[in-house]
């Protein structure tokens, strides 16, 4: 290859088309008894936009939003931006996988993690003949 | 291996951990609400017959928010009801000063996917008119 650098035309030179920023979601988990809740925010992102996989006990949630767009309005102002969302979590061992509820409204995703059901330790009975 | 944690708040310190054990989002920057002080962040559109306001409040019911218009200021406010008697409310106090007076009967307000959008129109008498000139 003789082309050198000076001689590359310019349609040959390809710019990286700039990629869509992926953020963890601001997050926060409870617990209790019954089970772990994580509450994740995540503005802008459809139902239809939102995927949530468990695979070897790695929860993993992503979720794409879109840049607003108004036909014939200037973006002045900016405090925030539209991200797509990327998060996971290693689950711990007394969770349920089988029974993960997740709900999204209004932008908050609610994933409930119960725990399995604790096996009830049994009293034997010792009698002597 | 790491495993979910009690009661973690938002700036929680232990949430770094979680990020070691966690195969996507590893050397992913955390969301930002903004670099202004204020918790819930807007975004502005404009031209010259009208404006529109985004707030992002994820995780709100559309009937917690009170806004107004009071001349040149968009008032955006509310409280949360909390989940369990005596809970966390989280309240929004915010005044967004528009740059014209807008028609306070046609603003339109619609939430969906945790984004608030207000949209408002430009005042009639606030529209710059032409002047003629006249020659001598």
């Amino acid at each position: 290859m003789n082309a050198t650098v000076a001689e590359r035309k310019e349609s040959e030179v390809t710019r990286p088309v700039p990629e869509r920023r992926v953020v963890v979601p601001e997050y926060r988990i409870h617990s209790d008894d019954s089970g772990y809740r994580v509450l994740a925010e995540m503005p802008g992102v459809d139902q239809s936009d939102l995927e949530i996989q468990l695979e070897s006990r790695l929860l993993t949630i992503t979720g794409k939003t879109t840049t607003p767009f108004f036909e014939g309005f200037e973006n002045v102002y900016n405090e925030f931006s539209s991200y797509d969302y990327a998060a996971s979590f290693k689950l711990a061992e007394d969770i349920n996988s089988d029974a993960i509820e997740a709900k999204l409204i209004n932008g908050m995703l609610e994933v409930r993690l119960p725990k399995a059901e604790e096996r009830v330790p049994k009293n034997i009975k010792v009698t002597s003949s | 291996m790491l495993h979910l944690l009690d009661e973690l708040r938002f700036n929680n310190p232990w949430r770094d951990l979680d990020r070691l054990s966690s195969e996507v989002g590893r050397f992913l920057p955390r969301a930002q609400a903004s670099v202004s002080p204020y918790r819930r962040p807007v975004n502005i559109f404009t031209n010259e017959n009208g404006i529109k306001v985004l707030l992002s409040i994820p995780g709100w019911k559309a009937e917690w928010l009170n806004l107004s218009v009071v001349g040149q200021k968009l008032l955006l406010k509310g409280e949360t009801v909390a989940e369990t008697e005596g809970g966390a409310t989280e309240k929004l106090n915010r005044v967004v000063n528009l740059p014209f007076r807008v028609q306070d009967d046609e603003v339109e307000a619609s939430y969906k996917n945790g984004i608030l959008t207000v949209d408002m129109v430009r005042c009639e008498l606030d529209k710059p008119k032409k002047i003629e000139i006249h020659a001598a």
